[in-house]
């Protein structure tokens, strides 16, 4: 084939497939989240995992912090899509263009985030989710972490109780203990960054846990 | 009371419960894609016996394999309102089953039992 005329190079999407294998990816998604894909990916990891003959309690442990790695994205992802972000561009476009605005459809919202779960050399699995969130969330959110740093799973289990029994905090759409589950699940070995955007009012958060 | 039925499906457990004999059973997986519309119906029955138990010994049979986060809340409010209903002078039992080789599914199910106090509680292996 002439590559001067070639429409589409297929190597360079070759070349993103080559780097995730380099970092021992094995499941990547990248873009907008929602349960369906949830469950979706989720079933597919646990057929490899037991294709594989993956030790019982790496699998479950694997599992376990996926989902809760990918419910985080789906409840908390500054980047989003929903019926309220849709409204708001049909509202803009019938002003700009002098029209009664059409009504919008719940038909449910989106929200981007990044997976992926590999293996390193030394053959340490990962589960590495990340997301946007907005710049005044980043302090709330590291203390959060380092209020768990370094606990080990009996420590973090009995946490994890009395936060349940607690109750969920302000703005939490969940139990609150997605970070302390995640946390203990890894027995404690994880780590996050937070990498701000020039700029930008969001921060790119990474949760990393190993097994 | 009614009888609940619900049959499993891959994110969310099986709930039965039978008030004339005193018989709750929760088993399976649990990360629901919404935990407080999957749970709110049936459970809002069984809080309902909780306040006047029928069967002079009730019964909850947890055998779960994997529950997220949100699901954990749900299981311990309903330790709370069983241990209430003991204190309450009702016969309570807890049984919470796990795999053999799970020692993380033991370690929650013995975390939880901390709230059962008066409520007798055992660990059964499966």
């Amino acid at each position: 084939m002439n590559t001067e005329t070639k429409k589409f190079d297929g190597a360079a999407f070759l070349a993103l497939r080559q780097q995730l294998e380099s970092r021992g990816i094995v499941f990547s998604y990248c873009g907008y989240l929602n349960e369906n894909i949830l469950s979706g990916i989720g079933n597919a990891l646990q057929s490899k995992m037991a294709i594989e003959q993956t030790d019982q309690k790496i699998s479950r442990g694997i599992f376990s912090t996926f989902v809760e790695q990918v419910q985080n994205v789906i409840r908390y992802s500054e980047e989003k899509i929903g019926p309220e972000e849709r409204k708001a561009q049909e509202l803009a476009a019938a002003a700009a263009e002098g029209r009664d605005a059409n009504p919008i459809l719940d038909d449910g919202e989106l929200r981007y985030g990044t997976i992926a779960i590999g293996e390193k050399p030394d053959g340490t699995r990962f589960v590495t989710c990340a997301n946007m969130v907005l710049n005044e969330n980043v302090a709330r959110i590291t203390e959060s972490l380092e209020s768990i740093r370094g606990l080990n799973r009996k420590e973090l289990t009995h946490l994890m109780r009395e936060h349940l029994k607690q109750g969920p905090p302000a703005g939490s759409k969940g139990a609150g203990v997605g970070f302390i589950s995640i946390a203990r699940e890894a027995n404690g070995n994880w780590e996050y960054d937070m990498v701000p955007l020039a700029n930008s009012q969001y921060t790119f958060f990474c949760l990393e846990a190993y097994f | 009371m009614e009888n609940i039925e619900i049959q499993a499906t891959a994110r969310t457990p099986h709930i039965a419960f039978i008030p004339a004999e005193g018989k709750f059973i929760l088993e399976g997986e649990s990360y629901p894609e919404d935990t407080k519309k999957f749970y709110d119906a049936p459970l809002s029955h069984v809080y309902q016996y909780l306040e006047h138990p029928t069967a002079p010994e009730t019964k909850f049979v947890f055998c779960l394999k994997y529950f997220n986060s949100s699901s954990a809340k749900v299981l311990m409010d309903l330790f709370v309102a069983v241990e209430e209903a003991a204190i309450a002078g009702h016969a309570m039992i807890v049984e919470w089953h796990h795999a053999e080789d799970d020692d993380n599914m033991q370690e929650l199910g013995e975390e939880f039992s901390e709230e059962l106090q008066t409520a007798k509680f055992a660990l059964v292996t499966f």
